[in-house]
């Protein structure tokens, strides 16, 4: 939503200062404290991402009946003998299906912009730089895209494409990336075009087109180099949503199936016990409120640090 | 600005009819159809069935019949509800989401505009901090979360309000935990970008000019800032407002609301066509007038952006 309000039409900085500008980026980004702690939590999720399995002691689809049963037949609360974080009404490990969690999760983060990239960026750059009829008719279906409800259109490709390769693969949790990506790209789109429009018009562009530079080229050395800042920081705040979406369709039984353990999934499953067991909800859900909140505050101090106009300020 | 504002709304309607293609191709596409329930119906009857409605003509012909009976305002009948048309089904639930829906909205203007407000103000001292700490609960808590929160504190433990249910004014009670659960993310949204918004403002030579010629405090703050600060938000206010009509089916689902967000999801898994594109062309409506009100509004408490 930013992106349609935001700074789309200013200057980027002059490309002949890359390397300082990224530096003071840094210097900018690491005396924010909350983009700090933003990041350090990124780098732990992204750390669960890879490690996970490794990390969690228990396999999580494992069942341990016995000791469920031995605890009265209830879910085993946390800190109690053996399962740090507990258990749910199977004794499935909860820390270990929380990492599992974390771990779809993070796939989503990079699945989502991955296909955001691949749609949006093409889609803006041609638009920006051939303009004219090619302009108005891909400006046109990013309208109609706009249009459309989010996650009603996640939930109907989900439904249409369960049954192919692509909706089978990964426990069917891949094709619901896939379809928060396809609803996703329009914000990037835009964003490309707005910084490639004001880009198209420096200096150095009219000079490397002078001496017979490809498009191709100069669209890919020149132009996006330059709109880097702010597609960093629309991709890092675009997480959040994603993340948010699969948990949300996960709580309404759409995405990552059992005994695949998504965190909205591991809400609905605790719900029935949340009087009792109240861990088996409070601990998905602040691992859902960790993630969103480190990407978002993190994104926000990207977008500082990245912006040109901030400098010397604060 | 009569010009664009007509050929904006000329534009809405291939919009919405790119949008019921787009739709209707892939729920046709979609494997199974309405007919396949728990109990298997003997192969004659689902024969009949689609006979009796037409599901054996080709899609194309199917969608012509459809934007055909839409022009004359016949959505069609429902195929799980087979003693309603999906017109009784939109006009019953319609009112009780849009009423939803702008009570969520209100509040979240109502909260979120102060909250943003005296967070800029209060700029790094404790009422911006109590703000801050606010809309980081409203960005970090989903709203299924929320529900589910609110539900076994207020309704189960405390009894304050009902678990379930909906009368609109004549059961005001039972309208407070699905509002206030759908309006926390808004209010967070609204309260940051109110909270930037202001923060910016505060810079300007403008609001130096006017504390330099001794104006009062409060005439600078409701004169120069809030009202120059609030001109961005409204941008947002079109995109909030839509997402809160079209997204509210977590909440109607969790509160048994009767609105039609709930019927969405069963629709789907149940191919009920007419209902699916009754509620996606209805919510791409929504979508695209309040992005056009947006943009209107824009110009119109801003002179210095011009349309043509």
């Amino acid at each position: 939503m930013a992106n349609r309000t935001g700074a789309l039409e200013q200057p980027a900085a002059a490309g002949a200062r890359a390397t300082s500008l990224w530096g003071d980026a840094w210097k900018r980004l690491i005396r924010n404290r909350l983009a700090v702690v933003g990041g350090v939590i990124v780098l732990i999720l992204f750390i669960f991402l890879f490690f996970g399995p490794i990390i969690a002691p228990y396999p999580y689809q494992e069942q341990h009946l016995q000791d469920v049963l031995a605890n009265g037949n209830r879910p085993i609360g946390p800190f109690q003998g053996k399962y740090l974080l507990g258990t749910d009404n199977f004794g499935r490990d909860l820390l270990s299906r929380l990492l599992d969690g974390a771990q779809i999760s993070m796939t989503v983060a990079l699945v989502v912009q991955a296909v955001v990239l691949l749609i949006g960026l093409p889609i803006g750059a041609a638009a920006a730089w051939y303009g004219g009829r090619v302009d108005s008719i891909l400006m046109r279906f990013t309208d109609v895209m706009y249009a459309f409800p989010d996650l009603l259109f996640i939930i109907l490709l989900s439904v249409t494409f369960r049954e192919t390769a692509l909706g089978t693969a990964l426990n069917g949790v891949l094709l619901v990336f896939v379809a928060i990506g396809i609803v996703s790209w329009v914000g990037m789109a835009r964003l490309v075009r707005g910084q490639l429009l004001s880009l198209k018009e420096t200096e150095f562009v009219e000079a490397a087109r002078a001496i017979g530079v490809s498009d191709f080229k100069i669209i890919t050395r020149h132009l996006l180099p330059n709109a880097l800042g702010p597609m960093i920081v629309s991709i890092t705040l675009g997480i959040p949503g994603a993340i948010l979406a699969e948990a949300t369709l996960a709580y309404l039984g759409i995405g990552a199936q059992p005994p695949r353990a998504s965190w909205g999934k591991l809400v609905v499953d605790g719900q029935q016990y949340l009087r009792a067991e109240p861990h088996m909800v409070i601990l998905p859900a602040l691992f859902i409120g960790m993630a969103l909140l480190s990407f978002t505050f993190l994104g926000d101090g990207l977008r500082d640090a990245l912006d040109p106009k901030l400098k010397g300020k604060q | 600005m009569f010009g664009y504002i007509v050929r904006r709304v000329i534009w809405i309607v291939p919009v919405l009819f790119a949008v019921s293609l787009i739709t209707f191709t892939f729920m046709h596409a979609a494997p199974g159809g309405p007919w396949a329930r728990e109990k298997n119906l003997p192969a004659r009857t689902v024969e009949l069935l689609n006979e009796k409605y037409g599901l054996n003509d080709p899609v194309p012909v199917q969608y012509l019949r459809w934007v055909g009976g839409l022009v004359t305002g016949d959505l069609g009948p429902s195929y799980k509800y087979q003693d309603r048309s999906v017109n009784d089904i939109v006009g019953d639930g319609i009112g009780t989401t849009v009423h939803l829906g702008l009570m969520a909205f209100g509040l979240s203007v109502l909260v979120g505009i102060p909250l943003g407000v005296i967070g800029a103000l209060r700029h790094n001292k404790i009422p911006d901090y109590l703000a801050t700490f606010i809309s980081v609960i409203g960005i970090a808590t989903p709203s299924f979360v929320a529900a589910i929160l609110l539900l076994v504190f207020f309704s189960v433990a405390l009894r304050w309000f009902p678990t379930h249910g909906w009368d609109g004014w004549e059961n005001p009670g039972a309208m407070v935990l699905p509002t206030l659960a759908l309006a926390l993310f808004p209010i967070a949204q609204i309260s940051r970008f109110t909270r930037a918004s202001m923060l910016e403002v505060t810079r300007k030579d403008y609001v130096r000019t006017a504390q330099s010629k001794g104006l009062k405090e409060r005439t600078i703050v409701s004169i120069h800032m809030i009202r120059n600060a609030l001109i961005p938000v409204v941008t947002i206010l079109g995109p909030v407002l839509a997402f809160l009509i079209t997204g509210s089916f977590i909440i109607e689902t969790i509160f048994s609301v009767p609105g039609i967000g709930r019927f969405y999801v069963i629709s789907i898994s149940s191919r009920d066509y007419g209902v699916i594109m009754a509620m996606t062309v209805l919510y791409a409506a929504v979508i695209a007038v309040l992005n056009l009100v947006v943009d209107v509004l824009y110009a119109y408490i801003d002179p210095r952006i011009r349309y043509s």
